[in-house]
């Protein structure tokens, strides 16, 4: 609960001083190598949040700039989270990214974007032929995916190689999951670093 | 040396007769009644319960009472992993079919004075919970018995089922339940039409609680009890009742034809369901318990007829009565309960036209659409014309 607070805190925080923020002086970087650590529940938003700490997983990921600065790229991200009791998923997913500055080299983002996610059966699974069962294995279902996401972050662009540590919250709007629930919500807690290299 | 020899041979003898005596599965499928092998019908229904397994159902079970007496089949599997047969031993999930139960144990305290019928919920329900139910001083006992209250369904909260689908061991308590629609306006003003919804049954167990101290302890003191039913569970204690007992449930989850073995989310879904499911019980003792209830064992019959008074739809059939559904079958009234979950599905009817009794379960999942639904109605009513023609 206090969580949400936080992160909808933050969120007005930065759409309150986003647009107040000087350009100063800027050295970003394109593609920098975007590693995250997930944690993943079938939940709705800032609900059951703890259950997002049962179901780890990692993703990589890069970006590229707008306008040559950081305040608008778009994000392109692969995941792969363990989630025992919903089955384990293979997510992609691009996401245009709105990161305003709360100064202090302290940032936030908005994200929302598509994606496509692949998430198998959390166990071994059964398909009738010709009168009997055959195992099909934990074999999965694609679904579209439009995930949308808050951040806070901290980077320095004056440094040659720099690394920007991030805490992201993204909610996915599953579709097509099955014939009677048409879309589910799921949600991912990402702790992650942007590695800008040298040029 | 002789004595030796008989020690040893006694020991053996010992041995295989624990041994015997130890494995469950034939002591366990004779049942409590004797079946007529001969029955009339057995071919039709049994070629019925073969076309459900061929259109993609794991395992049925049926059994019938009728003048010709008891009679049970089935088909397909109980586990697919291991390929066991269903037999008529397994204990099958009756859903929501519990809500009849329930029913039977309010009736029974209203006959002993504990309960009126008309009377509002907010004066049994402990006041931690009506303060946060809309118009529970307005919406009466009987409304949640037929489900005319207008309350809110708990189970079409997302929360509910994220939460019960993603934390399988998550244990809900009853209030739990109805947190989900606390202070949530009514769906329709209460009394002015029906509309099935479990919270109301889920409410109906805290009442009792509250009369009786403990809803399950009273139902098996009150039902399970005066009928001998010596294989109905209620709670489904887990580690009491293993694998080898439940059907294995199967749930489609994508509705793509592909199923999946969904033991551990069913059985504590079911575990911790109070009022509105959570009864497992052999094909037989379900019919049992339906004829204990039709032959005034459970209830007397001024009881009974006022537990058969039916509100109707909109569109002006006869719906529901106190825990009891009415149905037509070709001109054969039926009065039953179906239920539904994750993993499995069950049926239990009378046709008093006929005095015929059925109970038929599957381990699929009936609760979110699957293709493999689309061959079980017409199997089902293939059953109901072989049964009552």
């Amino acid at each position: 609960m206090k969580f949400k607070y936080v992160i909808i805190g933050l969120l007005c925080f930065a759409l309150y001083t986003g647009y107040s923020q000087d350009d100063s002086v800027h050295n970003y970087r394109n593609f920098p190598l975007i590693i995250t650590l997930q944690f993943h529940s079938f939940s709705m938003p800032f609900k059951n949040i703890k259950s997002n700490f049962s179901n780890i997983g990692i993703g990589i990921g890069t970006e590229v700039s707008y306008n040559k600065k950081s305040n608008g790229v778009q994000q392109f991200h692969l995941i792969w989270y363990r989630n025992k009791n919903m089955g384990n998923g293979l997510l992609a997913y691009s996401q245009a990214t709105w990161r305003p500055s709360i100064g202090s080299n302290i940032y936030t983002e908005l994200k929302l974007g598509a994606g496509y996610l692949l998430s198998k059966r959390p166990s071994e699974s059964f398909k009738q032929k010709n009168g009997e069962w055959i195992s099909v294995g934990k074999k999965g279902k694609g679904m579209f995916t439009i995930p949308v996401g808050l951040s806070v972050g901290y980077e320095n662009e004056q440094e040659k190689t720099y690394v920007s540590p991030f805490v992201s919250y993204q909610f996915l709007v599953v579709t097509n999951y099955n014939k009677s629930i048409p879309i589910v919500p799921q949600t991912l807690i990402q702790f992650g670093n942007r590695i800008h290299f040298e040029d | 040396m002789k004595r030796y020899y008989n020690h040893i041979v006694f020991s053996v003898l010992y041995f295989l007769v624990i041994s015997v005596f130890s494995q469950k599965h034939p002591e366990r499928c004779e049942g409590p009644v004797e079946l007529n092998t001969s029955y009339s019908k057995k071919d039709a229904l049994q070629s019925a319960l073969d076309v459900i397994v061929e259109e993609g159902v794991p395992g049925v079970s049926l059994a019938v009472f009728s003048d010709e007496g008891w009679f049970m089949a089935n088909s397909g599997v109980v586990n697919i992993e291991k390929r066991i047969p269903m037999e008529s031993c397994y204990l099958q999930y009756l859903q929501s079919i519990a809500k009849t139960y329930m029913a039977v144990a309010v009736l029974q305290l209203y006959e002993q004075g504990k309960i009126n019928l008309d009377d509002p919920i907010a004066k049994y329900l402990p006041s931690s919970i009506s303060d946060h139910l809309t118009k529970s001083d307005k919406i009466s006992v009987r409304m949640l018995l037929n489900h005319t209250s207008g309350l809110a369904e708990y189970n079409f909260s997302p929360h509910y089922v994220t939460k019960l689908l993603q934390q399988p061991d998550h244990v809900f308590k009853p209030q739990e339940y109805i947190k989900y629609i606390y202070n949530k306006a009514l769906d329709f003003p209460q009394g002015s039409k029906y509309s099935y919804r479990n919270t109301n049954y889920v409410l109906l167990a805290i009442i009792v609680d509250k009369i009786t101290g403990d809803h399950a302890s009273f139902i098996r003191e009150s039902i399970f009890k005066p009928l001998r039913l010596q294989h109905t569970y209620y709670p489904l204690l887990v580690d009491k009742l293993g694998d080898d007992q439940l059907v294995s449930p199967y749930w489609d989850r994508y509705s793509q034809g592909v199923i999946e073995n969904v033991s551990k989310i069913q059985q504590n879904n079911v575990a911790y369901m109070v009022g509105d499911d959570g009864i497992v019980t052999t094909p037989v003792e379900a019919i049992i318990f339906l004829k204990g209830l039709m032959e005034g064992k459970l209830i007397k019959e001024t009881t009974l007829q006022e537990m058969l008074q039916w509100v109707k739809r909109e569109d002006g059939s006869l719906a529901y009565g106190l825990g009891i559904g009415y149905n037509d079958f070709k001109g054969f009234k039926s009065y039953e309960h179906s239920g539904g979950g994750i993993g499995a599905g069950a049926e239990l009817r009378y046709f008093p036209d006929k005095n015929i009794y059925m109970f038929v379960g599957i381990n699929l999942g009936t609760v979110t659409e699957s293709p493999l639904h689309k061959g079980i109605a017409p199997a089902r009513d293939q059953l109901f014309k072989a049964l009552l023609e």
